[in-house]
């Protein structure tokens, strides 16, 4: 149904406006081992397939601690296809998701290569 | 106060905090298991006494990541806490465990926790492993911040726990004097104030916690490898092979000693009491049924000891977050993959350890195609087959026949798996793409304690589903083999005058397009209580001893009977064998429906006739039998 755009969400004051534009690269895009830091989780373009209310997956990225300001940073690939990925969290824990929840992580990487 | 029921503390926690070994370490022995009203999630209590002689009840919940409650675990947890458990008496204390390595997650479940009104505690578990590394906790400033007792644990040690026994005490003595408490004020939070929660949670830690910057150097290390895109998997399949090898050959000795015993039972018995209906019920039904099943119990023991062993280690998240592309291809997720590497023992604790999958349809279709992992029963009839039938030989040089002829039957099996969880997901089960969000936590060796405590879980599990289910099936079973009996100057074997031997000729009509005669219907219907049995009862119908030094006997006895193509067309009709009633009655009960057994049930039928056919038909082309 709302799968033209995606709506701002309710309270989202923390969050990085939706819509700008510059800076949109998702978690997904990132290249492995560098270091970026989250600037928006954004409600998920693939709700409908997912067939999840909407919002879930959102709340399950930040209930892992996927939220605006921690830092990722891609450490591994599972096999040929590289998905699902295994993403460094705030330099500590190492977290698992799919490319396609990865879509809905919006990050800014760090100048030059990191650490 | 006088004599009172004893005060309740409810352990909460992330999966992977040491919760579970957190609770044996308190309660050690004092502990049972049962499942919750309603839903088949473990339902964990002990006994436990505070330094000051205080009897508590300690219920370990399934560990949760919030009070949100998403699986059928999460829920439980929930509905514990904030009393709206159907009959569970709700907690009067509640003890947050917490991986002192990684607190931000248990933070914030902590001050949901606190939301709830009850008094909570927070226990820093694996404080050794967080000194180590040097993460440094200020605990007084952490206690303060959150407004709840904080007290260091170390699960691992037996004194380790001593610090959370003196703040129950503590905890305890301030419920009596103070009765008003807080107020119940959680409700489900949304995005925006779980953010919220998240960024309370970041400055207490920024105030409180210095980190020294950097996992745990051994973890990445061993990620490098085991995480590698292509040495990962081939370690996984080591490490699969290795798991098979023991559930198969260590597993030999005990299984074979617990066959003696059962065997010597019988002679005991049949010693000890006057022929007759009873001694029949008891050695021909209860014991020998009874014996069938629990045999399998070293198996099963094994298997779990691997499972705990990777689970405790860290390796079974990473075997997911491997096998997640491939699972996925045909609409698993990537947990299925332990439940599934059950069922190659038993499609019971199979299914029973497809819990774990949080969404509903997932678990139910890692549950559906888990019987068609060829679970050890099979083998004894792989094996009396194969040897009956298929010449000794050894094909391209190298290759032992009879090995290659189980290992294709074991490969038709995941096939079709494959096949079947790829039109349910098209048709029964269509829709949901649950998301893979799973924490890959860092290695740590396996406390032993927990590891016997694991084992002796599944053990009793095991063995009360043996006593209870399989032993009455078993005597319904030896009643319908065993009556009528036959009359007087009977040539055959009894089970021919049997109502099993009636029903076997009624429904051998329905059998003879796939080459089944009337001995193999028979057979067939008294597998119906463990796949295997059907060895056993082969050796009725022919009157031939079935023990195992005979068996060969029984070989040669059906080579002489059967023509290769019902040989075969039986093989293919047991990659399914739909006839396992254990099988479907944890079914029943892991989804709480008639219509998932009957479904199980119904497409395995097909199946396994539909192959027995096309083989049996294939054969006798070739074979021009």
């Amino acid at each position: 149904m709302d799968l033209t755009a995606t709506p701002p969400l309710p309270g989202d004051a923390g969050a990085t406006a939706p819509g700008r534009q510059e800076g949109r690269t998702s978690l997904a895009q990132l290249p492995r081992y560098l270091a970026a830091r989250i600037t928006a989780i954004v409600a998920e373009a693939s709700a409908h397939e997912s067939g999840l209310p909407p919002g879930e997956v959102e709340r399950r990225l930040v209930e892992m601690g996927f939220v605006e300001g921690a830092t990722v940073r891609i450490e591994h690939v599972a096999g040929l296809a590289s998905d699902p990925i295994g993403v460094r969290l705030d330099g500590r824990r190492l977290v698992a998701l799919r490319r396609r929840e990865a879509r809905c992580i919006l990050v800014e990487p760090f100048d030059g290569p990191s650490r | 106060m006088s004599e009172m029921p004893a005060l309740r503390v409810a352990l909460v926690g992330n999966p992977n905090s040491g919760k579970t070994a957190l609770f044996n370490a308190l309660t050690g022995s004092r502990q049972r298991v049962a499942n919750y009203a309603g839903v088949t999630v473990e339902r964990k209590l002990g006994m436990l006494r505070t330094p000051q002689g205080r009897e508590l009840e300690l219920i370990d919940l399934p560990g949760t990541y919030s009070l949100r409650g998403r699986s059928p675990d999460e829920i439980v947890a929930r509905d514990v806490i904030l009393g709206r458990a159907d009959r569970e008496i709700p907690p009067d204390l509640l003890v947050c465990v917490a991986d002192a390595t990684s607190l931000r997650l248990v933070l914030r479940l902590a001050l949901e926790l606190r939301r709830t009104g009850r008094p909570v505690i927070l226990a820093l578990n694996m404080m050794d492993i967080a000194r180590r590394r040097g993460v440094d906790i200020d605990i007084e400033g952490l206690s303060a911040e959150l407004g709840m007792p904080v007290v260091p644990t170390v699960s691992v040690r037996r004194a380790g726990t001593r610090t959370l026994l003196e703040a129950l005490d503590r905890a305890v003595a301030r419920l009596g004097t103070d009765p008003t408490g807080t107020p119940a004020t959680w409700r489900e939070p949304d995005a925006a104030e779980l953010r919220a929660l998240d960024n309370a949670v970041q400055a207490i830690i920024g105030r409180t916690v210095r980190h020294p910057g950097r996992p745990a150097g051994f973890t990445q290390w061993l990620d490098r490898m085991v995480l590698h895109p292509v040495l990962g998997p081939a370690l996984l399949l080591a490490v699969l092979f290795l798991v098979f090898q023991a559930v198969f050959s260590w597993a030999e000795v005990p299984m074979d000693l617990i066959a003696a015993g059962f065997a010597w039972l019988q002679h005991g018995v049949t010693a000890l009491m006057p022929a007759g209906p009873l001694r029949s019920l008891l050695v021909n039904g209860l014991i020998s049924g009874v014996g069938a099943v629990v045999v399998f119990l070293p198996q099963i023991l094994i298997l779990f000891l691997f499972i705990i062993l990777l689970e405790d280690f860290g390796y079974m998240a990473r075997a997911a977050f491997l096998m997640d592309r491939t699972m996925g291809k045909v609409g698993l997720h990537g947990r299925a993959f332990i439940p599934l590497l059950s069922s190659f023992a038993c499609a019971i604790p199979g299914i029973m350890a497809a819990r774990v999958i949080e969404n509903p349809r997932d678990r139910l279709l890692t549950t559906l195609i888990a019987p068609l992992m060829t679970c050890s029963a099979r083998i004894p009839v792989y094996t009396l087959l194969i040897a009956a039938f298929v010449p000794r030989r050894t094909v391209w040089g190298m290759i032992n026949l009879q090995g290659l002829v189980m290992f294709g039957l074991y490969v038709a099996g995941i096939v079709s798996a494959v096949g079947v969880a790829w039109i349910l997901k098209r048709t029964l089960l269509r829709g949901s793409l649950e998301p893979l969000l799973l924490e890959l936590p860092d290695y740590k060796l396996p406390g032993l304690r927990n590891l016997y405590h694991g084992l002796v879980l599944r053990a009793g599990f095991f063995l009360r589903r043996a006593g209870t289910i399989i032993a009455s099936a078993m005597i319904v079973l030896w009643f319908l083999s065993s009556y009528p009996v036959p009359p007087a100057g009977a040539t055959g074997p009894a089970i021919n005058y049997s109502f099993a031997g009636m029903l076997g000729h009624v429904l051998q009509p329905a059998l003879a397009p796939v080459g089944f005669n009337w001995e193999i219907v028979v057979a067939l219907i008294t597998g119906l209580a463990a796949r295997e049995v059907m060895v056993a009862a082969l050796g009725t119908v022919y009157a031939v001893s079935a023990t195992t030094g005979a068996s060969h006997g029984l070989a040669a006895t059906l080579a002489s009977q059967w023509t290769l193509p019902v040989a075969l067309a039986l093989l293919a009709w047991y990659v399914f064998a739909p006839q396992c009633m254990s099988t479907l009655a944890v079914t029943q009960r892991e989804t709480r429906s008639w219509r998932w057994p009957a479904v199980m049930a119904g497409y395995m039928l097909v199946l396994a006739y539909v192959a027995a056919f096309g083989t049996f038909h294939l054969a006798r082309l070739v074979t021009g039998v």
